[in-house]
């Protein structure tokens, strides 16, 4: 039986010279050695090629012989088209810089669907639309509100809670438009 | 053409952003342990009240005038720097972030679209963050600076001032004292006024460059010529890694025992060890100081030692046996601390390692340790995995704890626990 080639690309190499009855003449540069007793199947190729000619006097013997390594495990067909987990910071927060989360309480806007103890996200970059949500800040203190027009055209804050008035609104240095609430947060089971 | 942009009272700014009650009042931000005065508002600097002024000499004032008061709040503060430079990138991809309320960015174009760019930016900063800037805008660095000065000061500038040629910028530096100047401290403005170099148009055209060059050294040389309109300095938009890192607090009580200096220190060199190993670096020299209060009436007294490790090292836990060695053995009487700190002075890359005979280099085992402690508390926090000999007996962990922080406000971005309530 001839002696299987070694035709590994990541080696050097091997350099045959005549074949001894003590085995096969191997040359190798000595930098390789390291990277040559690590590889398997070299130090199974020397291994086996004196057991050959030990065995050559007696019988022949095949052996099947890998002269390459075999990957192990199973290549997942999903692999190609992985993507990441979905991310509420995607779908919430368009503009990082410019949004801030700030905890609504009272029940002026529970018909806008804003509840006690709900997350609110503001977005300081969008331009504030008439009848938009918005974060404002009347007489110093922050209230969430639609922004709208009444009946004599005037700027009103108005809620949603029949219990709270319209709150006439011009821009003037008791009040100005912090941000627009662009989504609420309303959690069911409340920690 | 280089922008400066300058947050005006930053922190006082941060501390307004949630408190609309506060937009047009006097306000103070105190350095760590409530020390010194670190910012004011407009309204607060009408009182007379200084940069840098300790808090206890202003109490008096702080009452009679309802001047409100806040302790240092770091995390807001880092947060919303972060968001000011991050929206200073989308103008320009050349930005060297100076400090946590200043950058330098460069704009191209005309004058009439450099000035359009200016409000734009300040504009924006203001509607998307809350935060007000100055900005100023010249052919240098230092000009940028000075023009920065005046934006700030000059309410017909409306916080925008572009200088573009010399007879724009030379009738402003008539009016810059040299102690004024971007890169002159106290003492060499001294130096000047002995001179009869009083402005920084005196200064930029002083003709005895020798003796600039003596007195001041290259950079003294570099700031004249960028006073004149010739750009010397780079925008460094590449952040050189630290040569020394301190880390160092004062306490609200003093510390008596030796198990509460070795808390501290152990605190202290966890942080530094932190800094040093996000910047690839690691020590080879460091220092551990300790003092008494030098402000109470008695005889001041200190401590400090140097040590000398036997390799450059970034593990926290060696380090530390290295303190607690020193203080087990070469520290033997206590008196009361008010202030201690760890320095950590020789720094190599890390990716220098030098091997040595005497030495084994770094296992990759402790590699492993460190960067999984690293990987932790970027996840979950800070201090959420620690040395033990940073937890003292009390279940304190590092050194926050110790410090005065009596008007602390809420960190209203980074802690949803802490959001501020809207009706």
């Amino acid at each position: 039986m001839a002696i299987p080639q070694i035709n590994t690309p990541c080696l050097p190499k091997v350099a045959s010279g005549p074949v001894s009855p003590k085995g096969v003449r191997v040359s190798i540069p000595c930098q390789s050695i390291a990277s040559l007793i690590t590889q398997q199947s070299i130090g199974s190729f020397i291994k086996q090629s004196r057991q050959h000619t030990r065995l050559q006097k007696k019988n022949t013997l095949k052996l099947p012989f890998f002269n390459t390594s075999v990957p192990c495990g199973f290549t997942s067909p999903a692999e190609d088209f992985e993507e990441g987990s979905l991310s509420l910071d995607k779908a919430l927060i368009q503009n990082p810089n410019s949004t801030f989360i700030v905890r609504a309480s009272g029940n002026s806007m529970e018909g806008a669907g804003i509840f006690e103890h709900d997350l609110l996200v503001i977005d300081r970059s969008y331009t504030p639309q008439l009848n938009d949500v918005i974060l404002a800040v009347f007489h110093n203190e922050f209230t969430v509100k639609h922004w709208c027009k009444n009946s004599q055209n005037q700027y009103v804050l108005r809620a949603t809670n029949p219990l709270y008035p319209d709150i006439i609104c011009e821009h003037d240095e008791h009040f100005c438009i912090w941000g627009v609430v662009t989504y609420v947060i309303h959690g069911f089971r409340q920690t | 053409m280089i922008a400066l942009i300058d947050c005006n009272n930053f922190y006082c700014s941060c501390e307004r952003l949630f408190r609309p009650d506060l937009w047009r009042k006097a306000i103070v931000v105190l350095s760590n342990n409530d020390g010194c005065v670190i910012s004011r508002s407009n309204e607060a600097k009408a009182l007379g009240i200084k940069m840098g002024e300790p808090f206890f000499k202003i109490k008096d004032l702080v009452s009679t005038h309802q001047v409100h008061v806040f302790s240092s709040n770091f995390p807001l503060y880092a947060d919303l720097s972060n968001r000011v430079m991050s929206t200073l990138k989308e103008f320009s991809p050349n930005i060297e972030f100076y400090s946590i309320d200043e950058a330098f960015v460069e704009l191209s174009g005309s004058k009439e679209e450099i000035e359009a760019t200016c409000r734009q930016i300040r504009d924006t900063l203001y509607t998307h963050i809350g935060i007000p800037v100055s900005i100023g805008c010249a052919p240098t660095k230092v000009l940028a600076k000075a023009a920065g000065h005046f934006a700030k000061r000059l309410p017909e500038l409306r916080n925008v001032a572009v200088w573009t040629a010399p007879k724009q910028w030379n009738a402003f530096l008539h009016y810059l004292n040299v102690e004024d100047i971007w890169g002159l401290g106290y003492k060499l403005s001294k130096k000047c006024q002995a001179k009869r170099l009083y402005t920084a148009y005196d200064f930029a055209h002083y003709k005895n460059t020798k003796w600039i060059q003596k007195e001041f050294t290259k950079l003294g040389r570099f700031i004249q010529e960028e006073l004149q309109g010739s750009p010397c300095l780079t925008l460094e938009t590449v952040k050189e890694k630290r040569k020394q890192i301190r880390v160092s607090r004062s306490f609200k009580t003093e510390l008596t025992s030796k198990e509460d200096l070795q808390h501290a220190l152990c605190s202290f060199a966890t942080r530094a060890l932190e800094k040093c190993r996000a910047q690839q670096s690691q020590v080879q020299v460091l220092s551990i100081f300790f003092r008494s209060n030098p402000f109470k009436n008695q005889e001041r007294q200190s401590g400090g030692y140097h040590i000398a490790l036997p390799y450059p090292s970034d593990n926290t836990l060696e380090v530390l046996k290295s303190i607690n060695h020193v203080l087990k053995h070469h520290v033997n009487t206590i008196f009361p601390i008010k202030k201690a700190g760890v320095t950590l002075q020789e720094l190599h890359d890390s990716d220098r390692e030098q091997l040595s005979f005497l030495y084994e280099p770094s296992q990759p085992k402790e590699k492993a340790l460190m960067s999984s402690i690293d990987s932790i508390n970027k996840l979950f926090g800070s201090q959420t995995c620690l040395p033990a000999s940073c937890i003292n007996k009390k279940g304190v962990k590092g050194v926050r704890g110790l410090q005065n922080r009596q008007f602390q406000s809420p960190r209203y971005t980074t802690d949803l626990s802490q959001l501020v309530t809207v009706t």
